[in-house]
């Protein structure tokens, strides 16, 4: 059975994750590819808006963002991860 | 400018026992079952300019009317109960009662029907509707998210990466 399970974790494909500056901006880049990720500013502004009129949405909001961050993430790896998988693949330089 | 003033003396307003629900209305006395309370507040006319200028009431606002021409802006208790999906929970029911003898100068057509038996210091818990019920989840949902993920937001933020720290350092500043 440990073979088995060896065999499974050789098996396993990493992708290498590293970090990108362009223009100012830095990205994650996973197999050279760079995650493209940003929230418009026109969204910037309403949600400024939003938070001005009701601050008890603050977090609420800054919740959306990290929760829209790690779903685009996850359709950008083709499978679901959470924030703690994306921290510890930029700490690792890599992800499964 | 109209003066409104909530009256009605058989509730007041406490902390939720629903999580981050905020503040709540709770019964001073005993409810009989189909018993009501009154929304009170003012009618603007759906999509008009008072209703968009009183956004930041946006999820506090009340269909006016059956063909939604209308919103109520609550100013009393009713404006204060709260939501949940759970049935159990649930003691009153919104009601569009045209014809009802009103108790306030300033209640519309709209109220809470009691659909049990409401005990003293027992907190009112009504069902919004599902539209309202899945912005209440979505809401909550991302509110449970930052719960659950304080360190690794704070752990995310030190790449700074896609400009976030200074993001989320504006909008807390808001």
């Amino acid at each position: 059975m440990a073979g088995l399970f060896s065999l499974v974790n050789y098996n396993k494909i990493m992708k290498k994750v590293s970090l990108t500056e362009i223009e100012g901006n830095k990205y994650i880049v996973v197999d050279n590819e760079a995650f493209d990720w940003e929230i418009e500013s026109e969204q910037i502004k309403n949600l400024e808006f939003k938070i001005k009129n009701d601050p008890a949405m603050k977090d609420s909001f800054i919740g959306n963002i990290f929760n829209h961050l790690t779903s685009c993430f996850s359709e950008f790896l083709g499978r679901k991860v959470s924030l703690k998988e994306i921290n510890d693949a930029i700490e690792k330089g890599a992800i499964e | 400018m109209i003066f409104v003033e909530e009256t009605d003396t058989r509730f007041s307003i406490k902390e939720s026992s629903i999580p981050n629900a905020g503040w709540g209305c709770f019964a001073n006395t005993l409810l009989k079952k189909n018993s009501w309370l009154e929304i009170i507040g003012v009618y603007v006319t759906t999509g008009g300019i008072a209703d968009q200028c009183t956004h930041y009431a946006k999820r506090y606002k009340f269909a006016g009317s059956p063909k939604m021409t209308a919103k109520i802006v609550p100013m009393g208790y009713g404006g204060m109960v709260n939501h949940s999906d759970n049935p159990v929970l649930q003691n009153c029911n919104l009601e569009y009662a045209a014809g009802l003898n009103k108790r306030s100068e300033h209640a519309g057509q709209v109220i809470y029907r009691f659909i049990r038996d409401i005990l003293p210091d027992e907190e009112l818990i009504g069902n919004y509707g599902p539209n309202i019920a899945q912005e209440i989840k979505k809401v909550n949902n991302n509110l449970e998210f930052v719960d659950d993920n304080k360190k690794e937001i704070e752990r995310f933020l030190k790449f700074n990466l896609y400009g976030m720290p200074q993001l989320i350092k504006n909008l807390s500043h808001l």
